[in-house]
């Protein structure tokens, strides 16, 4: 294959990949969850969900949450790298993974968006 | 306590050997395996052993993680583009040279960061929030002048720039990929040379063990502009040795690869070293590895700073010997193989690790970043374009 054939091929398919790939992010959407309806069997799973900030508590190291929708409420652990501007009644979204923690569930969160 | 020090240290440099060495096992995946094993580790193990233990490791990668990016044209996160002139180097027969001239920016960096760190302590505690308001700007006025420095052709590389910055956007905003850096520097920097390398046909020559000719106030000057460059994104967040490579590349007119290759070296590690700072000074984890150590000690104190930084320099020492031994292992090796089959192993490997690593979705991420990558190569314009992967996405956070 000479070279011009093959730049226009790879430049043609970098194309249509990059718009596969834009496509698969926002289908690949992370699945939005009511609080009550996580349970044990989705321990692992990364989820969202989205409530209102209950309570929250603030350690060297993380911030605990209290989040709490119509259905339920639970707790939501976020490492901190940065401070992050969190207020009571705030409504926020959290995406993360599902763990166990003393024979409950909670989040540890991967991304917020407030 | 000394002694179970001095074995972190040491347990430390065995595992930055491994990390340096192999394509694709990131620092960060190793921080990231050792903190949900901490629990286990601290049982056993003090946490400033731990934390030491990290420390000598992130110090030993950055002076190994050169040698496959040199020899094998499978770069690490930070070191895409010594690719490009390690490659020259190589194809002279001078690998083991452009490993030498890296290893030269990482010791004289580390030593430069221990004299300067009662300047550094002060620039970013004041520095810091004066400048982060303007790191778009800044970024955005590096990119232009990196685009508008191509002598080929400037539409291109403006399409380039683009394209691998619309391309960072997708696979880092993409959930479910847990390793979005790796199948995408790989496929940029790492399958595409390799492919064009195999389709070039491409020889090497027999290695020679050559050593640079160096002018000492060329090498004080671009160490200078590394450590100004690295200091600038070594303390923001999402910015690294990458976008410190280009602004200090972007400085420099001329840029003789020996040159260069000295001056990448020295940010990779200065780099890192300034995220210690950053983590005493702002209380800011910048970096997986700082990540990890902050979690581990809790709070960082002076204290601590010092015998980090103390510790980066013996670490520095044992390090230089071993990446300049390794080499002339390379070297040796790289003259008696067959370059085509190496080149098909490494891009195997490379595709059984991003498989194994990030899945399906990372592979497709590896296929589509390499067909951007052999299309840079194919137009005949510098593969820093390509840096757009991880500069656009950056600027846009910033301003958004």
């Amino acid at each position: 294959m000479n070279e011009i054939v093959l730049l226009r091929v790879s430049l043609i398919f970098s194309l249509i990949g990059i718009l596969i790939l834009f496509m698969l992010t926002y289908e690949l959407k992370v699945k939005l969850y009511e609080i009550n309806s996580l349970s044990k069997d989705n321990i692992d799973d990364v989820v969202r969900v989205k409530g209102v900030i209950e309570s929250f508590a603030e350690t060297p190291g993380l911030y605990l949450i209290t989040l709490s929708d119509n259905t339920g409420k639970m707790t939501v652990v976020i490492f901190k790298d940065e401070k992050i501007p969190l207020q009571k009644n705030l409504e926020i979204e959290i995406i993360g993974s599902v763990v166990e923690y003393k024979d409950k569930i909670e989040i540890i969160a991967k991304q917020i968006v407030i | 306590m000394l002694f179970e020090i001095l074995i972190a240290i040491l347990l430390g440099v065995t595992a930055g050997i491994f990390t340096g060495l192999i394509p694709g096992v990131h620092i960060n995946l190793v921080g990231v395996l050792m903190l949900s094993s901490s629990a286990f580790l601290l049982q056993y193990f003090s946490p400033l052993s731990l934390a030491l233990f990290v420390v000598a490791m992130s110090v030993t990668h950055t002076f190994l993680d050169a040698i496959p990016s040199i020899f094998l044209g499978a770069p690490d996160s930070g070191l895409e583009l010594s690719v490009l002139p390690g490659h020259k180097l190589l194809l002279q027969g001078r690998g083991y040279e452009a490993v030498f001239l890296t290893v030269i920016g990482s010791f004289f960096a580390v030593v430069v960061c221990l004299a300067i760190t009662p300047v550094m302590i002060p620039l970013i505690r004041y520095g810091y929030p004066i400048i982060e308001p303007y790191i778009a700007y800044i970024l955005i006025f590096f990119s232009a002048v990196l685009i508008a420095r191509e002598v080929k052709s400037r539409f291109w590389a403006l399409v380039v720039y683009l394209l691998s910055g619309t391309l960072g956007i997708a696979v880092l905003t993409m959930p479910h990929l847990e390793q979005p850096l790796f199948p995408m520097l790989s496929g940029l920097f790492g399958v595409s040379i390799l492919f064009v390398s195999l389709m070039q046909k491409t020889r090497i020559p027999e290695q020679r063990i050559t050593y640079p000719k160096l002018d000492v106030k060329e090498v004080l000057s671009y160490l200078g502009l590394g450590t100004f460059a690295s200091l600038l994104v070594g303390t923001m967040p999402g910015l690294g040795s990458s976008q410190a490579a280009i602004i200090s590349s972007s400085i420099k007119k001329k840029n003789k690869p020996e040159n260069f290759l000295i001056m990448l070296g020295s940010i990779n590690t200065i780099v890192m070293i300034v995220s210690f700072i950053a983590l005493y000074v702002i209380d800011k984890a910048r970096n997986g590895s700082v990540v990890v150590i902050s979690k581990i000690l809790g709070e960082f104190n002076f204290g601590y700073l010092v015998l980090f930084l103390i510790v980066s320099l013996i670490v520095a020492g044992i390090a230089s010997f071993l990446a300049l031994k390794i080499s002339r292992v390379f070297s040796n090796f790289m003259g008696k193989v067959d370059y085509r089959k190496l080149c098909m192993s490494v891009i195997s490997l490379i595709i059984i690790l991003v498989f194994i690593l990030t899945g399906p979705l990372g592979l497709l991420v590896l296929i589509v970043s390499s067909l951007l990558g052999i299309t840079t190569s194919l137009l005949g314009i510098g593969k820093n374009h390509l840096m757009g992967c991880l500069l656009l996405p950056v600027i846009l956070f910033f301003l958004l």
